[in-house]
């Protein structure tokens, strides 16, 4: 039925007001998804990007991956009992001085066996496993902006242990500082220098696959992704409120498609009169109604999110904003639906409407 | 011939207060396809609880209503909206045209709706011509003149090819001249398709277009002339 479309073409000005502000409300709730993913990945990004499926942690580190503890024995024994890859991570907050200025620069090393699947992908320069520099260190690409190129030495401010820069990779972040990443021994050396008689340790050992069924090692447990990212200090709290606001405003703006609808509605009551005295079923009425609130809330959807990808191309690359497709689906999906739920109220009321109130004129 | 409508003692009342207000008493009356028939009388005698009784849109207290040989009285609410899509064209006081539908679309619109039940091969351009209507067919309501809107409403009324064309006070909006010419366009589209059709009215000046008058007064009808 095509009388939808042709009584929104012809009261532009009316249905333009309606989609201008839902428009903008899609907008801040597409925006507002961009900057909780941008914020998550501040504080997941490098455990997100592994490769590892599940993490083995200790017991008693309460699912705080950087507080879990594992002897160096473990990593073999973990082998052992799965048919997938493991490798062993290290992470370790810390802050390094460059040679140009005073300046000194926040970091977390994610010390990596350069032979494991741990490995960055490298966006110049080249991995820690060729590097012939002692000491190397595989940097985030923000510190590019600090001036820093492949070839620079940086100290590690806590031991004064130099560190080459052999090469670059992009989107690394933990906590909200950039991510290093170093080779396991590295890390060892740096530990040496503070108390010398550090064995090594890990704080998790990734498995790369899913078969963790037989890994049953006492003190230890196995973590999924997913739980361990839950867990990262921050992480749950931030997102839990900005997803709360999100799927509020959700709510809100399909309910004021609802409201504007049923005014609109009211409005209109002698016509759903005229329609229904002329032998028009419910069930046609109902299908104009719904979906001139299709059109009104597509429309809206399609150009809200074109509206947020444009913005997002904007802004400057230190605002953590990162839209992930799926989700930008789901509200829209989300909010086409609860749109066309809202608009049930003006269909519950143009039932109501006595096609015999047109007959005897205006009373 | 059979009849277009038939009203067999027809009662409507409603509870008022304590007692029960009689709005229409034992009324009955037939009408013929082609026969123009007005009901005249004072606003609050009826009309159009008599006019709402006879376009299935409201129940009698008592009595049968009969359309085109389909009794109403059983039937329940979709029923009835069938009855009105298939069987009875509207002319309301104002034309209460869709104001975003053409001149043209309003009567397509008629006429989709009725596709289904093979009803209707009037084509919308030759109704918008036959009423003088050709250059409005691209026309919104708004850019309309009144007396044309009319006249569009009255073309709407018979694309459903009804049984009967039931008419509330189709010239209350519109000065005498229009009226008078409103009244005998549907005269004249009445004995062409051979249509049934009932005109409420207070407006005396068109009354000597119609075939039969009656007069409602006092919860009765009473035929007054036989022209």
């Amino acid at each position: 039925m095509n009388l939808a479309w042709k009584e929104i073409r012809h009261s532009k000005t009316k249905y333009i007001l309606i989609e201008g502000i839902l428009i903008l409300m899609i907008f801040m709730v597409v925006f507002l998804s961009g900057l909780a993913n941008g914020l998550g990945d501040a504080i997941s990004a490098s455990i997100d990007k592994t490769d590892a499926e599940y993490f083995v942690i200790s017991t008693d580190a309460e699912k705080l991956i950087a507080t879990s503890k594992i002897d160096k024995e473990m990593l073999e024994k973990t082998a052992s009992m799965t048919n997938d890859q493991v490798t062993s991570l290290n992470i370790k907050r810390s802050n390094v001085n460059t040679f140009k200025d005073e300046k000194k620069l926040d970091i977390t090393y994610f010390a990596i066996d350069p032979n494991g699947f741990l490995n960055p992908d490298i966006t110049e320069g080249e991995g820690l496993v060729n590097a012939k520099a002692e000491n190397p260190v595989v940097l985030d690409d923000s510190f590019q902006e600090q001036d820093i190129v492949i070839g620079d030495v940086i100290e590690d401010s806590v031991t004064g242990i130099k560190l080459t820069v052999v090469g670059f990779t992009k989107d690394e972040l933990y906590g909200h500082s950039p991510v290093g990443f170093i080779g396991a021994d590295t890390f060892t050396t740096l530990n040496q220098e503070i108390n010398s008689s550090y064995v090594e340790k890990y704080n998790a050992i990734a498995v790369q696959g899913s078969d963790i069924e037989k890994i049953n090692i006492k003190g230890l447990e196995v973590v999924d992704k997913a739980t361990i990212i839950n867990n990262l200090p921050g992480y749950a709290a931030e997102q839990l409120t900005i997803k709360m606001i999100l799927w509020v405003l959700v709510v809100i703006s399909a309910a004021v498609l609802g409201v504007f609808f049923y005014v609109i509605t009211i409005q209109k009551q002698k016509q759903f009169g005229v329609l229904k005295a002329i032998g028009m079923k419910m069930s046609e009425i109902t299908g104009y109604i719904m979906s001139q609130v299709f059109i009104l809330s597509l429309i809206g959807v399609v150009i809200g999110n074109l509206l947020s990808v444009g913005m997002a191309s904007m802004l400057p690359s230190s605002m953590p904003f990162f839209l992930k497709t799926p989700m930008v689906i789901i509200i829209s999906v989300v909010f086409i639906v609860i749109s066309l739920f809202t608009s049930l109220v003006s269909v519950r009321k143009v039932a109501k409407v006595d096609p015999m109130v047109i007959i005897g004129g205006n009373e | 011939m059979k009849n277009a409508l038939e009203l067999n003692n027809i009662s409507k009342s409603y509870q008022d207060g304590e007692g029960e207000n009689n709005i229409l008493n034992n009324i009955s009356l037939e009408v013929k396809p082609g026969e123009f028939v007005a009901i005249v009388g004072p606003s609050g005698s009826g009309k159009s609880t008599f006019l709402s009784i006879s376009g299935a849109l409201l129940s009698p207290s008592d009595g049968s209503v009969m359309v085109g040989g389909t009794e109403l009285g059983k039937k329940n609410k979709k029923k009835l909206v069938k009855i009105r899509r298939e069987k009875i064209g509207f002319i309301f006081q104002s034309h209460h045209l869709l104001p975003f539908l053409t001149a043209k679309e309003q009567l397509t619109l008629v006429q989709k709706m009725n596709k289904n039940n093979g009803k209707s091969d009037l084509r919308a351009e030759d109704m918008l011509a036959d009423l003088g209507l050709a250059e409005c067919a691209d026309k919104f309501p708004a850019k309309m003149s009144g007396g044309e809107k009319q006249r569009v409403a009255i073309a709407r009324a018979f694309m459903n090819d009804p049984d009967i064309i039931l008419a509330d006070e189709p010239t209350a909006s519109l000065d005498g001249a229009r009226g008078r010419q409103v009244v005998e366009l549907i005269k004249k589209e009445v004995k062409k398709h051979q249509k049934a059709a009932i005109m409420v009215t207070h407006d005396e000046r068109v009354l000597d277009l119609v075939d039969v008058i009656y007069r409602l007064e006092n919860a009765g009808l009473k035929k007054v002339v036989n022209q």
